[in-house]
C-alpha cells in the first residue's frame, strides 16, 4: 500500500473574530474576481472587454441622467432589501418579499380605483396610498408570520406559496375587474395626477428614492437603538435564551413579519406611483427576490444594503448601454450578478480561515 | 534495559498543541505503564481533553512524539488508534438509542463482515460481561438502560475490539456514587488483566481511590507525575491550583426567615407529554440554600423551566414571597424578584453573538432606566455595564466584546451580574459551577452567600454533591420527578443522598445490585 503524504509548512485554522477591514477586503476580492471572470467571458464571446466595461460604467454612472436612472432602478430593491434585513435579523426566513411587494402595489391601486373621485391634494393623497401599500404588504407578510408564531408553520414554504397566490390574483384582476376598459394589455387606467410621486431636481428621480433612504435610516435605528430591534436580534441569535429572559418570541415573530411585509409593500407602492402611474402586469422584474440578494450582499446591514442596491441598479442600468455598444445580450448582467453573489459567499467563507506557519 | 514489567506501554514526549494563540498543551511528558491506572488530573481548561484527543488520534499534536508499544505512532484519525489498540470513552456517549447493547457494540466493527452473526457476537459479549461482573440485559434498547449501564456499553465496545489502552474522559460526571463504585471495580479488573487505563478527572478523591500514578496538568503544562501512593488530598490540591487551598467555604450563619419560594404539589410535563415533575413540594426560606440533588434527567430541568416560567405547569402552585407566580410569564416572574442561573450558559443564559453590555441588560432591556418609550438608552446601559464588569470582576476587553469569546467562568459572571445586580427574593441556579475551575466556583459561592445576607433564598440544583455539602443548608433529592427525601445538612451523608439519587428509599444492607 502506498500512501503519499505531502507535508506543507502551513496549517489552516479558523479565525476567532473577523475584523471589519478583513470583511471589507473579502468584498473587494470577490468583486475583483467576478469582474475578471466576467471580462474573460466577454472576450470568449468575441467582444472587446474594454468597450463593454466602459459601456456598463458609462451607462450606469457616466452622466447625470445615467446616475439618476441608476438610483431609480435601485429604489425598489433597496426597499425589498431592507424588508429582508428586518426579517433575517430575526432569522425569520421571509422569502415572500415579491408577494408582499405585489400586495403593496395592489393596495394602493385598490384605494385609487375604489375612490376615484377623492380629489385630494398630493400631500394627503400620496401618504394615504403609501400607507395603504404598507398595510396590504403587512397583511401579506402577517399571514405567514401569524402561522409561524401560533402554529410554528414553516415560514419559507408559506411565503413562497403566497407569492404565487398574490401574483395570480393580480393577473386575474388585471385581466378582469381592474383592466382598463378597451385595453388589450393587462393594466389599469392611468392613475390621477395627485397620486404621482413628486420628482426631485427637475429630473426623472422621484421621491421614492428619498423615502427608501429614510426607511434605511429607520431600519438602522430600529435594529440598534430600539427595544424592538434588540428583541428582533435576540430572537435571531438565540431564541431559547431570549425566551428565558422574558422576550415573547411569538410576538416578535409576528411583528417582524408585519414590518418586513410593510416595507416590501411600500416598495410596490413606490414603484407604481413613481414610475408606471398605473398597475401594470409584470411591473416587478423580481424586485422581491433581488432584495434577498441585496440583503446578503449588504451583510444584513442597512448601509450595506444601500450600497448594494445602488450597485445592482447600476449594473441593470449599464446593461442597456452594453447592449447598444456591443453584441453582448442584456441578460449577461444577470450572470455577472450571480457570479458576484457566489464569489461573495465563497470569499466570505475563505476569509474565515487563515494560514499559519507550523 | 528496563524489565518487561516496567516498560512503558505509552510514552508521551514533549507533546504540544495549540489552537491559534491559545496553547492547550505545552511540552507534555509522561509514561503509562502496562496494567497501570494513570490519572490526568487538572482543572477545567488545563488541557486534559486536548491531550487525550491527541493520544486517541482525534486531533493532531503540533509537535512532540507519542510512543505506543515501543513504536512511534502518528494517528490521522481515531480509527488508526483503535486499530493499534487505543480506545476511548467520551464524556458524552455515542450510542444509538433504539438499538440494544450488542448492536451498539458491533456497529462499525471491522471484523463483523457483511452478514451479521448476532448470536455469535452476543455470546462473545456475554463472556466479556461475565469476566467483568457486568450484569445487565444485552437485548434491551439503550434508551431503557441507566446512564451507568450505557457507559458499560462504551467500555465493552473497547474491550470487544481488544484495546491495550483505554482513555476515560471524566467518566464519573454523570454517575451516582454507587455507580462510580461499580465503574471503579470494572476499571481495576481491567488493569489487573493487563490493560492500561488513562482516567481524566478533576476530582481528587477519584485519583486517590483508584490510580497508580497521576500526572497533574495546570495551565497546559504537565506540572509533575507522581505515584498516587505517596500523595494526599492536600498535596494534590496544592499541585492542582498552585497554592494552598481551603476546602471549606466560610459560611456565616444567617437566620432562616420567612418562606420566599413555596412549591406545592407541582407537576410538570416533558415535551412528549409524559410526567417529568411529579407532585413536588419544596420550600426555600430567606437566608438559606436548599440544595436539590439528583442525577441529571430526573426532572430538574423541567422543574427549573416551570419555576422561571418558560414551561406550563400541569397542576400545583408556585409562590414567590407574597406573589402567586404559577404559569406567569418569564418577564413577570423575573420582575417579581426571581433570579435564575440556567444550566446551559450559552444556550439558555446568554446570547453568544451579543456583546457583554447587551447580555447584561437582557430581560431588563424593556424596563427603565435602560429603555424609555421603546428606545434604548445606551449611555445608561454603558455606565451600568462598566460598573457590573468592575463589581463582578468580569475579564473582558470591554462592554462591546461578544460574550461567545469569554471563558466559562466569565460567562457565568455575566449571568450573575445580570441576575443579582438588583434586589431579588429568590435565586434558582442549575449546576452553576459545571465546567468551572475551583477559583471561579468559589467566586460564585461567595456571591451566593452574599445574597443570603441580603435576605434572598437560593434553590441550588446540582449533581455535584461536594458542592451541595459545601454550601447548602438542606438537601432534597429528586428521583424520577419526585422528591424522595430531604435532609438537614447536619443529618445528611454522601451515602444517604447517593442511595436516594439511585432511587432507593430504604437503606439496603449491603448494597443490592439493581438486577439481582
Amino acid at each position: 500500500m502506498y500512501k503519499v503524504i505531502i507535508k506543507l509548512p502551513y496549517t489552516i485554522e479558523k479565525r476567532k473574530d473577523i475584523s471589519f477591514l478583513l470583511s471589507s477586503l473579502s468584498i473587494v476580492v470577490a468583486l475583483t474576481v467576478s469582474i475578471l471572470a466576467a471580462a474573460g467571458m466577454i472576450s470568449l464571446y468575441g467582444e472587446d472587454v474594454g468597450i463593454v466595461l466602459k459601456a456598463i460604467a458609462g451607462g450606469s454612472f457616466g452622466s447625470m441622467s445615467a446616475l439618476i436612472d441608476t438610483l431609480i432602478k435601485a429604489t425598489p430593491i433597496l426597499l425589498t432589501g431592507l424588508a429582508t434585513v428586518v426579517a433575517f435579523r430575526a432569522k425569520v426566513w421571509n422569502i415572500g418579499q415579491e408577494g408582499q411587494l405585489y400586495a403593496g402595489a395592489m393596495g394602493a391601486t385598490f384605494v385609487i380605483l375604489t375612490f376615484p373621485d377623492l380629489n385630494l391634494p398630493p400631500v394627503v393623497h400620496i401618504p394615504l396610498l403609501l400607507f395603504a401599500s404598507m398595510i396590504t404588504g403587512a397583511i401579506w407578510g402577517g399571514i405567514p408570520g401569524y402561522l409561524k408564531a401560533r402554529y410554528n408553520v414553516n415560514e419559507i414554504i408559506v411565503t413562497v406559496m403566497l407569492n404565487y397566490v398574490i401574483q395570480y390574483l393580480c393577473t386575474f384582476l388585471l385581466n378582469g375587474p381592474w383592466q382598463e376598459p378597451g385595453s388589450y394589455y393587462y393594466n389599469t387606467v392611468k392613475f390621477p395626477e395627485s397620486s404621482f410621486l413628486p420628482l426631485l431636481f427637475d429630473t426623472r428621480l422621484h421621491i421614492g428614492f428619498l423615502i427608501a433612504l429614510i426607511t434605511a435610516f429607520m431600519v438602522y435605528f430600529l435594529t440598534w437603538k430600539m427595544k424592538l430591534g434588540f428583541e428582533i436580534r435576540a430572537r435571531g441569535d438565540n431564541p431559547v435564551a431570549a425566551n428565558y429572559k422574558g422576550i415573547n418570541i411569538q410576538r416578535v415573530t409576528l411583528i417582524t413579519m408585519l414590518l418586513s411585509g410593510a416595507i416590501a409593500g411600500l416598495a410596490g407602492g413606490v414603484e407604481i406611483l413613481g414610475i408606471h402611474h398605473k398597475l401594470i402586469w409584470g411591473f416587478s422584474s423580481g424586485f422581491g427576490f433581488t432584495g434577498i440578494l441585496i440583503c446578503l450582499l449588504g451583510r444584513s446591514h442597512p448601509l450595506g444594503v444601500v450600497i448594494a442596491s445602488i450597485f445592482f441598479g447600476a449594473l441593470h442600468n449599464g446593461s442597456s448601454a452594453m447592449q447598444i455598444y456591443s453584441d453582448v445580450p442584456r441578460s449577461f448582467v444577470n450572470l455577472i450578478m450571480g457570479l458576484i453573489i457566489v464569489m461573495m459567499l465563497f470569499w466570505e467563507a475563505v476569509f474565515k480561515y487563515r494560514l499559519r506557519r507550523i | 534495559m528496563n524489565s518487561e514489567v516496567d516498560k512503558p506501554l505509552l510514552t508521551v514526549d514533549n507533546l504540544s498543541k495549540s489552537f491559534g494563540q491559545f496553547i492547550a498543551n505545552d511540552q507534555i511528558c509522561f509514561d503509562v505503564i502496562k496494567g497501570h491506572i494513570h490519572c490526568l488530573l487538572g482543572e477545567n481548561g488545563a488541557g486534559k481533553s486536548t491531550l487525550a484527543n491527541c493520544i486517541y488520534g482525534a486531533s493532531k499534536p503540533d509537535s512532540g512524539r507519542i510512543v505506543f508499544k515501543g513504536q512511534e505512532v502518528s494517528f490521522s484519525s481515531p480509527k488508526d488508534a483503535i486499530r493499534q489498540g487505543i480506545g476511548m470513552v467520551h464524556q458524552h456517549f455515542v450510542l444509538s438509542e433504539p438499538m440494544n447493547a450488542v448492536e451498539n457494540i458491533i456497529v462499525g466493527e471491522e471484523s463483523t463482515g457483511t452478514i451479521l452473526n448476532l448470536q455469535n457476537d452476543t455470546e462473545k459479549i456475554q463472556n466479556l460481561c461475565d469476566q467483568y461482573d457486568l450484569t445487565f440485559d444485552l437485548s434491551l434498547p439503550v434508551s431503557q438502560l441507566s446512564v451507568g449501564e450505557q457507559q458499560w456499553i462504551e467500555i465493552l465496545k473497547a474491550l470487544y475490539v481488544g484495546v491495550d489502552l483505554l482513555l476515560l474522559d471524566e467518566p464519573t460526571a454523570v454517575l451516582t456514587p454507587q455507580e462510580v463504585e461499580r465503574l471503579f471495580a470494572v476499571i481495576s479488573k481491567m488493569a489487573a488483566g493487563g490493560i492500561s487505563v488513562i482516567l481524566i478527572t478533576h476530582k481528587l478523591d477519584e485519583v486517590l481511590d483508584i490510580s497508580n500514578s497521576v500526572t497533574v496538568l495546570r495551565k497546559a503544562q504537565a506540572i509533575i507525575t507522581v505515584d498516587t501512593g505517596n500523595s494526599t488530598k492536600a498535596s494534590l490540591a496544592k499541585l492542582l491550583v498552585g497554592r494552598e487551598f481551603d476546602f471549606k467555604v466560610n459560611k456565616v450563619e444567617v437566620d432562616r426567615g420567612a418562606p420566599v419560594l413555596e412549591i406545592k404539589n407541582l407537576s410538570v410535563l416533558r415535551d412528549n407529554k409524559t410526567l417529568a415533575v411529579n407532585r413536588v413540594s419544596l420550600t426555600v426560606h430567606e437566608g438559606e440554600i436548599l440544595g436539590l440533588a439528583g442525577v441529571s434527567g430526573n426532572g430538574q430541568s423541567e422543574l427549573f423551566d416551570a419555576l422561571v416560567g418558560v414551561r406550563q405547569t400541569e397542576n400545583g402552585s408556585i409562590r414567590l414571597a407574597e406573589d402567586e407566580i404559577t404559569n406567569c410569564s418569564p418577564a413577570e416572574i423575573s420582575n417579581k424578584g426571581m433570579a435564575s442561573v440556567p444550566q446551559d450558559r450559552l444556550k439558555q443564559g446568554l446570547i453568544g453573538n451579543f456583546s457583554v453590555k447587551e447580555n447584561l441588560i437582557l430581560g431588563a432591556h424593556s424596563n427603565p432606566p435602560f429603555c424609555s418609550r421603546g428606545v434604548l438608552n445606551w449611555k445608561t446601559i454603558m455606565d451600568f455595564s462598566k460598573e457590573a464588569i468592575n463589581n463582578f470582576d468580569i475579564r473582558t476587553i470591554g462592554p462591546e466584546q461578544k460574550v461567545e469569546q469569554l471563558s466559562g467562568g466569565n460567562l457565568q459572571k455575566v449571568i450573575l451580574a445580570r441576575e443579582i445586580s438588583h434586589p431579588i427574593k429568590t435565586l434558582i441556579a442549575s449546576s452553576p459551577t459545571r465546567g468551572l475551575d475551583i477559583n471561579a466556583s468559589f467566586y460564585l459561592y461567595i456571591r451566593f452567600l452574599e445574597q443570603l445576607k441580603l435576605k434572598a433564598g437560593i434553590l441550588l440544583i446540582s449533581e455535584d454533591l461536594d458542592e451541595l455539602f459545601n454550601i447548602a443548608d438542606r438537601i432534597a433529592v429528586i428521583y424520577n420527578g419526585s422528591i424522595l427525601g430531604e435532609y438537614c445538612i447536619e443529618d445528611a451523608t454522601i451515602e444517604k443522598i447517593g442511595l436516594l439519587m439511585a432511587g432507593l428509599k430504604e437503606e439496603p444492607e449491603p448494597l443490592v445490585q439493581s438486577d439481582n
